[in-house]
């Protein structure tokens, strides 16, 4: 085993992973059920976590490259009684069919609201390329990203806060 | 899936001499790791140690007049986003990296893992070749190879044990100089049957230089010198077009893929060269 130190959702924990872990195998035995196994190679997004602020498809990460570093999974967004703006217009936009996507694409979409208040429409595309939806629900999913970019431009708060 | 099924331990050097040296030390019983990609791909399952490289200073894109440089740990979305990579080439380099994998995976890919781990799909080494880049590298050797020399066989042979490639240095493209990259691929995700790169310096009508690169074909870029020298002190009309398509078709080599027939994609490097040139005869920049 190699002992790493992580942070994950900003808290600080000393753990041991196995050499050839990923950090999405890590994450889930950690009791971090949020980012899921899709496909294992990188392809889907469903894996999707924020590494050091960035989205990336945490299959293709090793847990052990990930010492020192910040790990954020949608479980620190927010829940049923208090969602995240993204979250809330995921829902009201009807961005969310069977929900095993949603997790990456509301980091994806966290991702690039962190940086842009107000993305284009090909931005927002280009920024959830990654993220495959089985069920093909795209159009609501950019529609929700939209809902959520105004909503939180209007509120005068970034996607990094509530 | 990653596959690492002997690995022991990771180590995280803070220089390239370090991480060299702990390279060179394992006697072959360990490998760098950059954005970790290739180990979804790729089985290394005799290694026991990975070297990562994170921790290295080479994550920089430097502009010094009219040449760039790239450090090997830049990711290929910071590459995308960078201000002066757009206006270096036409922004060529740009519309390489938006060919590069998704967002995720643009996230986390290096510009020297595209490039020193290059399969049939990487974009980067196509460009690196038409633009006539030198690949710098360090650790237990420290040279600079033209990405010609780099890529003339696998870059896991040209590299020496514990040499690191650590930086990309694009040179400054005289007066006249259009760059422009093609890429055909069967579905928007998919990666690109073929690619062509290419630069020219056209003076006064004529092409006066010419570097042509295709990649997609094999499992490394190839320069096109037959229809370079079709192409070289012409003016780009429709017949020097057609004949350079031509030219083409007969100097790719091609292997096998799954996806098209060897003659469908010979026919296909033909017409990305005809079209590519034809768009930059009229002067057209950038882009794909």
């Amino acid at each position: 085993m190699i002992p790493i130190s992580i942070s994950i959702n900003g808290l600080k924990k000393s753990l041991e992973v196995r050499p050839a872990e990923s950090l999405l195998d890590l994450l889930r035995r950690s009791g971090y059920k949020s980012p899921k196994f899709g496909c294992g190679e990188g392809a889907c997004g469903a894996c999707t976590v924020l590494l050091d602020g960035r989205p990336v498809n945490s299959c293709l990460v090793l847990a052990a490259t990930a010492d020192g570093r910040e790990v954020v999974t949608l479980e620190s967004l927010g829940d049923q009684q208090r969602p995240h703006p993204i979250q809330q217009a995921f829902m009201d936009a009807g961005a969310i069919q069977c929900g095993f996507c949603t997790p990456g694409m509301i980091l994806a979409a966290k991702a690039l609201l962190d940086r842009k208040a107000n993305p284009t429409e090909d931005e927002i595309r280009r920024a959830l390329d990654g993220n495959l939806c089985r069920c093909t629900g795209y159009e609501q999913i950019f529609s929700g990203v939209k809902m959520a970019a105004q909503r939180l431009r209007a509120s005068g708060k970034s996607a990094k806060k509530k | 899936m990653i596959r690492l099924t002997s690995l022991q331990r990771v180590s995280f050097p803070r220089t390239v001499e370090e991480a060299g040296a702990a390279l060179a030390a394992a006697e072959g019983r360990a490998v760098p790791i950059a954005g970790g990609i290739t180990f979804a791909f790729a089985p290394y399952n005799r290694a026991e140690e990975l070297v990562s490289l994170s921790r290295l200073p080479l994550d920089f894109i430097a502009k010094s007049g009219k040449s760039l440089r790239v450090g090997a740990m830049t990711r290929i979305n910071d590459l995308l986003e960078s201000r002066p990579v757009a206006s270096y080439a036409d922004g060529i380099l740009t519309a390489v990296a938006s060919r590069i994998g998704s967002t995720l995976n643009r996230n986390l890919i290096t510009v020297g893992g595209n490039i020193s781990q290059p399969f049939i799909w990487c974009d980067l080494p196509v460009a690196l070749m038409a633009l006539k880049a030198d690949i710098v590298t360090g650790g237990a050797v420290s040279r600079s190879l033209s990405a010609d020399e780099f890529f003339a066989r696998p870059p896991r042979q040209i590299l020496k044990t514990g040499e690191l490639v650590t930086e990309v240095v694009f040179p400054s493209l005289e007066n006249g100089t259009v760059a422009r990259y093609r890429d055909f691929t069967l579905t928007e995700n998919d990666f690109a049957l073929i690619k062509v790169a290419a630069a020219v310096r056209i003076v006064k009508g004529r092409c006066r230089e010419i570097s042509l690169v295709v990649g997609g074909a094999s499992a490394l870029p190839q320069r096109l010198e037959k229809v370079e020298a079709v192409v070289r002190g012409t003016k780009i009309t429709a017949p020097v077009l057609a004949k350079a398509s031509a030219a083409a078709e007969a100097e790719v080599r091609v292997i096998k893929d799954i996806r098209c027939t060897l003659k469908y994609k010979k026919v296909l490097c033909g017409v990305l060269v005809r079209d590519i040139l034809e768009r930059l005869s009229r002067g057209e920049e950038g882009g794909r």
